[in-house]
């Protein structure tokens, strides 16, 4: 575990000594900034017609802010993981470094899970840029709090999925705008999946639509926390990350 | 012709690397599946938002035949409609929720009885209703077998 913790400290050091850290996390301020200023105009602005229009209408901050909001932040992170994870192993084996890695007394699977925690906590900062707006909500509101919590635990579930996609590719080449490329493809496509198959209520659908990364993030959204979508979402990480073990395995005996 | 490549080392690790994804990919459907035939969820909503009464789950989880819930709605309604459907659907391998827009597919709803007048059918094989009341936090008699 010690290893494995200064694998994720060296790499998360290594984020902010670069400006991807910083680009990510300004970029997704100012997309989460400006989907927070949206939905909460559109709300204002729903609860005077309702007033002017004699009441009646119940508004819930967290259905018709928090929910869409956290929604669009999964979304945008589909665009942003592949910045985080498309250095990973790629700048390693561009830069010459990887060889130094494989022959240091630490495990494959050390090395694994050291960096994709390290994604993992400056994907955590990302989020934690989005909870200075949600604090806004609270500091004038009075949301309840327990869903906003499930859903974060959904949109952690949701970004480890794709950290680990993201991995397992920056393995498999040296070039990083390859390696974000294809992560950003494959992303984009765990996405459509649920496009075509939300609502088709055959077998290969529902299969289909059940291997959709945004399929189960929906109960997370909902304040829902549901043991299939916890599941489903342990076993892809697992997955993904044992195919990044066995990848890097390969390096040695490919060659 | 030469089968020498079968022996090579990376042929082996291969096939080693193949089989033992194989087995990894059944074990996690294996626990998917079964994740989702045994699926428990908690609800962190204060008023409860998304929970069905007891009376409902005792309801749905004992049906012995299966059931087809059919929504009819415009394609844009369909997610809210979801949110609570979904609930149903989750607690019993039986119960089926079909969703169908009738502009989009007219045939569709017309064979499965789409009435302007109501958006929800029930059909339990032997004969089809609508609900009388939305069923959420309601005993849902309209739902069980008969």
């Amino acid at each position: 575990m010690k290893n494995v913790l200064l694998i994720c400290r060296k790499e998360l050091k290594s984020y902010f000594a670069s400006p991807i850290a910083y680009a990510v996390l300004a970029l997704f301020g100012l997309i989460f900034g400006f989907g927070f200023y949206t939905a909460t105009r559109d709300f204002v602005r729903f609860s005077f017609q309702s007033q002017m229009m004699g009441g009646g209408q119940t508004m819930n901050v967290n259905e018709q802010i928090i929910r869409p909001l956290l929604g669009f932040a999964s979304t945008v992170a589909l665009f942003l993981i592949p910045m985080i994870t498309m250095r990973l192993f790629a700048e390693e084996k561009r830069s010459g470094t990887i060889e130094l890695l494989l022959t240091s007394p630490v495990s494959d699977n050390q090395i694994i899970l050291g960096k994709w925690l390290g994604a993992l906590l400056l994907y955590l900062c990302v989020l934690a840029m989005s909870m200075i707006n949600i604090a806004l909500l609270f500091a004038w509101g009075k949301p309840d709090l327990k869903p906003v919590l499930v859903a974060y635990l959904g949109l952690l579930l949701q970004g480890g999925c794709l950290l680990a996609i993201g991995t397992f590719i920056s393995t498999t080449t040296r070039n990083q705008i390859v390696a974000g490329g294809v992560t950003f493809f494959v992303c984009l496509l765990l996405w459509l999946l649920s496009w075509f198959t939300a609502f088709d209520s055959t077998v290969p659908a529902q299969v289909v639509n059940y291997l959709s990364i945004v399929t189960h993030f929906e109960n997370f959204g909902k304040g829902v926390l549901d043991s299939k979508d916890v599941v489903f979402y342990i076993s892809f990480i697992f997955f993904a990350l044992f195919a990044t073990s066995r990848s890097m395995e390969s390096l040695r005996w490919r060659a | 012709m030469s089968h020498e490549w079968l022996k090579t080392r990376q042929t082996k690790y291969t096939a080693y690397v193949a089989v033992y994804i194989v087995v990894i990919l059944a074990v996690l459907t294996a626990v998917n599946f079964l994740a989702n035939r045994y699926d428990k969820s908690w609800d962190a909503t204060a008023n409860k938002e998304f929970s069905l009464a007891d009376q409902t789950i005792k309801v749905v989880k004992g049906l012995n035949r299966d059931i087809h819930i059919t929504y009819f709605d415009d394609t844009s309604r369909f997610p809210q409609a979801r949110d609570l459907l979904d609930r149903y659907s989750a607690l019993s391998p039986r119960l089926h929720v079909d969703y169908v827009d009738p502009v989009k597919k007219p045939q569709q709803a017309k064979s499965a009885g789409f009435r302007r007048d109501v958006n929800i059918l029930v059909n339990s094989g032997l004969r089809t209703e609508e609900p009388r009341a939305s069923a959420k936090k309601r005993s849902p008699e309209r739902l069980s077998a008969r």
